[in-house]
């Protein structure tokens, strides 16, 4: 029974073919909006005049209408990942790797950093009572008793 | 292309992985449903569109910036997506009778709509049962006609982007698309 429905509606769609063919062009056109004026009245006076026209511009509208309204599908959540996983993946970490922490970390701001830091240290050397490079010019050096007469010149 | 793109095409080029996640986040859904209109499966259009933006990482320093990045994209899924197309019709011509018994008349040379959807709940509403059938008949026009009718009734692009798109003149991307339209018009004849 559903064969020979289907049978029948494929008959009906053949023998509908020809005029479907002729015109199809022209409904496009018009549908869009491109036809020129002369040739749209043309055509708006066969769809007045002529019923298998109107109806096969009706079935012409209504797929389009269809193919206009037809959900707009989105990607999965978590799309970006996948592809995220797979170009590492592909080229052995080498692009989205885990990253190193220079790359988390602008290698510049690290430098600057470094350099404060070692100000810091150096400064402190610096204004330590026992720093390194604690400089005091004023003072002597202190000569132990028992090495005075190793430096004689130092008084 | 305006200086915010032609920017984003930079460091696109300097590998810059935020740029890209950038591009996926515009682009991502538009180039999913392109795909999936054109293969009809779910599974087959997340794999494609997940070639489709590897493909752009890869030759983005091919991009010479002669049109929108996002008409450059399309570009790569609509010929990813041919290329698939004759891909399952291999493994469809392969597979035919399991294939055929899977989908029912929904069947189509290379792509088809998944078996979950058409056994849905939601067949019953009206809406969804007509998208289903379109979504079938869609499947069995031939590639190129398939891939005017998404671009131009379903994304809605302008003629301009789909000779883009496609390379072909504007004469041409029209004249296929009416005798496209005809063959989606006949083809849901046949199915309502």
């Amino acid at each position: 029974m559903g064969d020979e429905d289907n049978q029948g509606k494929h008959e009906q769609a053949e023998t509908g073919d020809e005029s479907l063919d002729a015109n199809v062009e022209l409904f496009s056109e018009y549908y869009e909006g491109n036809l020129a004026p002369k040739e749209a009245a043309e055509l708006e006076a066969l769809l007045a005049s002529d019923e298998k026209a109107r109806q096969d511009f009706a079935d012409f509208e209504k797929t389009m209408e269809m193919l206009s309204g037809m959900h707009k599908m989105s990607a999965p959540m978590d799309f970006d990942k996948r592809v995220e996983d797979t170009i590492r993946r592909r080229s052995g970490g080498r692009f989205f790797g885990k990253r190193a922490f220079g790359e988390r970390i602008p290698y510049e701001a690290l430098a600057i950093l470094v350099m404060i830091i070692a100000g810091i240290v150096y400064w402190m050397g610096r204004s330590s009572a026992t720093g390194s490079h604690k400089l005091d010019n004023d003072s002597k050096p202190e000569i132990h008793d028992g090495a005075r007469d190793v430096v004689p010149r130092l008084k | 292309m305006t200086r915010a793109e032609r920017k984003l095409v930079r460091r696109l080029k300097e590998r810059d992985e935020r740029a890209f996640f950038e591009v996926i986040e515009s682009n991502g859904d538009r180039v999913f449903n392109l795909c999936f209109r054109l293969l009809g499966n779910r599974e087959e259009a997340e794999d494609l569109a997940q070639e489709v933006f590897i493909k752009v990482f890869k030759k983005i320093d091919t991009f010479e910036g002669d049109c929108k990045l996002s008409t450059w994209i399309y570009r790569i899924a609509s010929n990813e997506s041919k290329n698939r197309i004759r891909h399952l019709a291999v493994r469809h011509d392969k597979s035919k009778d399991e294939f055929d018994e899977g989908v029912g008349g929904c069947a189509a040379a290379g792509a088809y709509t998944a078996p979950a959807q058409m056994k849905s709940p939601d067949v019953h509403v009206e809406v969804q049962q007509l998208e289903s059938i379109m979504q079938g008949a869609i499947a069995e026009l031939e590639e190129d006609h398939r891939v005017l009718i998404v671009l131009r009734d379903i994304e809605e692009l302008s003629y301009e982007e789909i000779c883009s798109i496609t390379e072909l003149a504007e004469g041409t991307v029209k004249s296929r698309l009416h005798r496209a339209r005809l063959a989606l018009r006949k083809k849901m004849m046949t199915r309502m």
